[in-house]
């Protein structure tokens, strides 16, 4: 399956194979090759789903990686996706695939969006011109799929070659979609409506800002109800289990439970934030507010695909990273992978959730959002500081706006899911080991806490952190949330440490401020390894302490004058 | 534009008592952000009255009902009240223009 990006190659693979991948109205959803399969009338198929390119000139690594496959493991059959509300641009490509010389089937997929704007295509006369099957589909509502899987069956055609320099390709494309496609009049579309007042000069930004306010008072506040009742029956299990007597019981009740239940119960907070960010993914206003920001952007030495990344980030740090690969310039796509875990990732609200509503009650939902934006403010002046020094050079973009769509409730579901479970699945595994160890440490050797080896390490690393004034409890919580974030909440809960106690609010904000900028987890510099090298990612750990701690210095000063 | 002068007066008054609610001078627990948001749909109406665009106002509208739901959630939620949930009466607009 090749195309352009977004032009919804994935929910077509989701529409043919009833797979469960994550979809997305933005453009680079898709960065490596994604596989699916399906029996048509009783044959089976395996559908690759390869990265969205524009055409096969420049030299980015999703390119590379749809180039190589094409020519390397000689697929059977190419489905061309082509977005049919912009059938000139999407041929540039198509034309280019025929000189691969295999068999072919064009899917005009948005079929559903292009009629709506009052664009019809001639689809026989267009299969008659490149010599393949066309297919009109809308991927989303699933129509078109049984046509599609017809022409499957079939086995497609090898289309007429179009070979050429780039300038004969463009011309050709223009030619071949003056012939086959007819445009009326139609009223204003949303589109249009819409784009004038979101993307206004004035306007734009403080929509940005008041919706993404929106998002942190529904991650924080409506959810507040139900992280509260998880909270409770963590609690009261924890201490059901403890109660017995014997080393598994308490094990299992102060350790296990109390560890996992503590980051558990913060599933209602991650669960609305994926549910808001995927409902502004879907609708089409992502690549909006990419849009408005980028040439606020290029002046730290980024560009509007950097932001794809950064937004990413808020998710989780990981698919950010592999994200950059869509980044042709090397030296921003290195930029942008070593200031992506400054972007605030789902991992650490549970961190801000616990401080922010034991410190600042009233206002929750500011210091979370704050946290979010310094995280943002950091990540550009560090982007800044490495575009001017190590990693001089210039930056352009260019990215095409999806139309706004009512997000299909199917895919809404899919995606938050999909992105919560990855939350629930690491406190399964990580989070409960890192508890098991936690426990261990707390109650080893000697039964008594102050004698445990977590006492010796925590209070060996404290004098470190001693400026801000954090107990050596809350130190070995930073220490163990290098496995993951979640972990430092996990470790607060296994020690029984009662914060409130033993910080005043300012020391708290340092401390979140903190969890925002140290060390990437270890999944996170796992994947700046893969993707940009080791020195990279040790310099993106040393970078991000360094920062961490000159901030949440500052933060401790300026709070001791109030 | 009879209806762009109304909702921009009635988004003005509603970002008013906020910006009192979160000084505390009047009901309490508005915040400072509500003030914001409810600022940027006043705005918005405002550059519509303005620039006599429709579109403005149909963007606005959206706005204040998406934050007149969301303010509603979180009063059940948590039983803080904004005047944001007052922006409600702007839905029956929004959905009727996005038809």
């Amino acid at each position: 399956m090749v195309g352009n990006p977004n032009v919804g190659k994935t929910s077509l693979l989701n529409a043919l194979t009833g797979g469960n991948f994550s979809v997305g109205n933005f453009p680079g959803v898709t960065v490596e090759k994604k596989e699916g399969v399906a029996t048509i009338n009783g044959k089976k198929f395996i559908f690759v789903d390869l990265p969205g390119i524009y055409s096969f000139e420049t030299e980015s690594l999703d390119e590379k990686v749809t180039r190589d496959y094409l020519i390397k493991e000689k697929p059977d059959m190419v489905l061309n996706i082509v977005n049919a509300l912009n059938l000139e641009r999407n041929l540039y490509l198509t034309l280019q695939l025929t000189e691969f010389e295999i068999p072919m089937i064009v899917v005009l997929n948005m079929i559903d969006e292009a009629e709506k704007e009052g664009i019809s295509i001639d689809a026989k006369k267009l299969s008659k011109i490149l010599g393949t099957p066309v297919v009109k589909t809308s991927a989303v509502r699933e129509q078109g799929i049984d046509e599609l899987k017809r022409e499957i069956l079939k086995g497609g055609r090898i289309p007429k070659s179009f070979s050429g320099s780039l300038e004969e390709i463009v011309r050709m494309a223009e030619n071949i979609a003056k012939e086959v496609v007819k445009v009326e009049k139609v009223d204003r579309v949303i589109e249009e409506v819409l784009d004038e007042v979101f993307m206004d000069t004035h306007l734009g930004i403080p929509i940005f800002l008041s919706i993404m306010w929106m998002m942190f008072v529904f991650t924080y506040s409506v959810a507040e109800p139900f992280t509260e009742l998880l909270g409770s029956l963590f609690d009261f299990l924890a201490t059901y289990i403890a109660s017995f007597d014997g080393w598994l019981f308490s094990m299992l009740g102060d350790g296990v439970v109390a560890g996992v239940g503590s980051v558990l119960s913060f599933i209602p907070n991650i669960a609305f934030l994926f549910l808001f960010l995927s409902l502004l993914e879907l609708s089409g206003y992502m690549p909006r507010a990419v849009f408005l920001v980028d040439g606020f952007m290029s002046r730290f030495g980024l560009n509007g695909r950097s932001v794809i990344s950064l937004i990413m980030g808020f998710g989780c740090n990981v698919p950010a990273i592999l994200a950059t690969r869509s980044i042709e310039d090397g030296k921003v796509r290195i930029a942008t992978t070593l200031v992506n875990p400054f972007m605030s990732c789902s991992a650490r609200l549970p961190i801000y959730v616990l401080f922010a509503g034991m410190f600042f009650p009233e206002n929750g939902s500011v210091v979370i959002m704050s946290l979010y934006l310094i995280g943002v403010v950091i990540a550009l002046i560090s982007a800044l500081i490495l575009r001017k020094t190590l990693l001089e050079g210039e930056s352009e973009f260019i990215m095409e706006l999806p139309p706004y769509m009512l997000p299909n409730p199917k895919e809404l579901w899919l995606m938050t899911w999909v992105r919560t479970k990855h939350f629930i699945e690491k406190a399964g595994t990580v989070i409960l080991g890192m508890s098991i160890v936690v426990w261990y440490i707390t109650n080893y050797p000697g039964g008594s806490i102050e004698t445990s080896y977590a006492a010796m390490l925590g209070k060996a690393l404290q004098p470190v952190f001693s400026p801000m004034g954090w107990s050596w409890e809350l130190v070995l919580a930073l220490i163990t949330g290098f496995a993951a974030k979640e972990v430092v909440v996990a470790t607060i809960s296994v020690l029984n440490v009662d914060v409130a106690s033993v910080m005043t609010p300012h020391q708290a904000f340092a401390y979140m401020l903190f969890t925002l900028l140290y060390m990437p987890c270890v999944a996170t510099i796992a994947a700046i390894r893969a993707e940009i090298g080791t020195r990279w990612a040790v310099f993106a750990v040393s970078f991000s302490f360094l920062v961490a701690y000159v901030i949440s210095l500052i933060a401790t000063g300026v709070g001791l004058w109030f | 534009m009879v209806l762009a002068v109304v909702f921009t007066v009635y988004f003005l008054l509603l970002t008013v008592f906020e910006m009192l609610s979160s000084m505390n001078f009047w009901i309490g627990g508005g915040s400072p952000m509500n003030v914001f948001v409810l600022g940027t749909v006043t705005a918005t109406c405002l550059k519509g009255l303005v620039v006599k665009k429709d579109s403005y106002l149909v963007a606005a509208t959206l706005i204040a009902s998406s934050f007149s739901i969301l303010m509603i959630l979180t009063y059940l939620a948590t039983g803080d009240f904004s005047f944001g949930i007052l922006g409600v009466v702007a839905t029956p607009y929004a959905i009727k223009k996005l038809k």
